[in-house]
């Protein structure tokens, strides 16, 4: 369970979060959603360590975030944000073995059960046929559910997505859906999303936080959002129908009269 | 008959044997070395290989040592050392050391790891050391036999006559280098990706950044003086080593032994100034072909 308590994160003068009190609980797919420059990167970046100039405390399991051992932390969290891999000429399936490395033990080599669960997700995200490709090789889509399957194989408690559906195709987006649902579904991860993807979102999260100039506007079930509340927000003129296999919402926009 | 993979290994490995050993017979029949000459340059070799597999983890290290510019300012350190203050190899070795790791610290601050963009650099210091040099040669004074001998195109191999113990050392030091190296692949790999892929390791990623930039300038530094400008173009065979395997290493071990003895074998006819030219442009000739296969990240 992670709990946040006062955070605030100012740059300057400007406040670019502010969020008193909030709880994400385990098993649970959180999908973070508004405007550009809400604080939704913001929040996962304090979350994933990456940011601690922050004020007030992100507790995971009572524990403040700030008194986590860097190596500790390495094990709890799976950010993937804009930071991506600066070497591209190592090839795919290298690559995702790093993801394993937080698990192993200094000059030894990866076990079988680390190289099992990264030949699984390069199965679950269609990516076996390039294993042996440089990531400078990859295409777009295959890039970014490179960087997906790398958060995800990790195995963290936590994982912190932040826009993981850019450059994704629908299939790659509904094998992302699968991942993260197969993800929560022992009860003991939590997953958060910060998107501007909103149908994924809505389709993929159980609960949803509307965040707007750093502060919480909406903490609902996945399934309540409304048309209003994304026009009120976002300031676009949509209509939301319900999907008919789950009932879950999907955003639309009004056509061009 | 086809001959099976690993009978072709020893043939090449044979091949390659033979080939070092008739270019070291026909370099010491010429003068170019002798017999501590031979044993600087094995040494340099062996050192060499150190360096390029640590090419593998600093992205500061995939061009080599003559196109990044380091050469040509340990040439201009050696020269006004060797010429005006001493010829140590202990005074030379430090000298040189320090002189890299100041010129890779600035390289990775105001370059950064882009290997077109070091190459750049490479070439304008390479330019503004030429400059420097030629301005050095026509304002001292000394006899122009002994100014072209103290540019050190063959490294210098007189200088270690008197601490011959240093050779087996450096090999030590490499040998223990390549094993730590070999267990340590994936901290490289990680290393390679940057801060916060290296810190999923547990380890801090800048003073380990820093140290590799240390041990890097201390090997470049011992392979300077071992070799000269005779041993640029091995940085390129990085990727033959990659796999891990014992006979590669000992491949481009002794194609890098190979080759730097046919760059020293010009030097009867070209001089220290003409095989610096020849060993230059081979590294840039070098570089361009593998910057054709689309290694230019």
């Amino acid at each position: 369970m992670i709990e946040l308590r006062g955070i605030e994160r100012h740059r300057g003068e400007t406040t670019v979060l502010s969020i008193p009190q909030a709880r994400f609980n385990d098993g649970e797919i959180i999908g973070l959603i508004g405007p550009p420059g809400a604080g939704k990167s913001c929040l996962l970046s304090i979350l994933g360590g990456v940011d601690e100039d922050y004020l007030g405390e992100a507790l995971f399991d009572d524990t403040p975030l700030r008194s986590i051992k860097r190596r500790e932390r390495r094990n709890l969290v799976a950010l993937l944000d804009r930071t991506g891999p600066e070497n591209h000429d190592e090839t795919l399936y290298n690559f995702l073995l790093l993801s394993r490395i937080a698990h192993k033990r200094f000059m030894e080599p990866f076990s079988d059960y680390d190289i099992q669960v990264v030949e699984e997700h390069l199965a679950h995200f269609e990516l076996t046929a390039h294993r042996a490709t440089p990531l400078c090789e990859l295409t777009d889509s295959a890039y970014q559910r490179a960087l997906v399957a790398f958060s995800l194989a990790r195995t963290a408690p936590v994982t912190l997505l932040d826009n993981p559906t850019s450059a994704l195709d629908p299939r790659a987006q509904m094998l992302l859906h699968r991942a993260l649902a197969r993800a929560v579904m022992s009860g003991g991860a939590i997953v958060l999303i910060a998107s501007n993807d909103l149908n994924f979102v809505l389709q993929t999260a159980d609960r949803v936080i509307v965040l707007r100039e750093g502060t919480v506007r909406a903490d609902l079930g996945a399934s309540a959002v409304e048309a209003d509340l994304i026009r009120e927000h976002f300031n676009a003129e949509v209509f939301v129908t319900r999907n008919i296999y789950n009932g879950r919402p999907s955003v639309h926009f009004f056509p061009e009269s | 008959m086809a001959l099976r993979p690993s009978n072709i290994v020893i043939v090449r490995l044979a091949a390659l044997v033979l080939a070092v050993a008739v270019v070291s017979i026909a370099n010491v029949r010429l003068g170019t070395l002798d017999v501590i000459g031979l044993l600087v340059f094995a040494s340099g070799a062996t050192v060499y290989l150190t360096l390029i597999k640590l090419g593998s983890a600093d992205r500061q290290g995939r061009i080599d040592y003559l196109r990044s510019g380091e050469a040509a300012v340990a040439t201009l350190v050696v020269f006004i050392l060797t010429l005006l203050v001493t010829e140590n190899v202990f005074a030379l070795l430090g000298a040189v050391m320090l002189a890299f790791v100041a010129y890779n610290v600035a390289r990775r601050v105001l370059v950064g790891t882009h290997r077109r963009a070091q190459a750049i650099a490479g070439v304008i210091t390479l330019v503004v050391c030429a400059a420097v040099l030629a301005h050095l040669f026509s304002s001292i004074s000394v006899e122009p036999a002994r100014l072209a001998g103290a540019l050190p195109a063959l490294g210098l191999p007189h200088a270690f006559s008197g601490a011959l113990y240093l050779l087996p050392l450096f090999m030590a030091l490499s040998g223990a280098a390549l094993y730590l190296f070999s267990r340590s692949l994936d901290e490289v790999a990680a290393f390679t990706q940057g801060a916060r892929y290296f810190e999923l390791t547990g380890g801090p990623f800048l003073p380990v950044a820093l140290l590799l930039i240390v041990i890097r300038s201390a090997f470049t530094a011992i392979v300077f003086l071992c070799l000269g400008w005779t041993a640029g173009t091995g940085a390129y065979l990085q990727r033959r080593m990659n796999a891990g395997r014992l006979t590669d290493d000992v491949t481009v071990g002794l194609a890098v032994l190979l080759y730097a003895h046919l760059i020293a074998l010009t030097m009867p006819l070209a001089g220290p100034i003409g095989t610096i030219a020849i060993a230059t442009l081979l590294s840039h000739v070098a570089y361009a072909i593998t910057a054709g296969r689309g290694n230019m990240s």
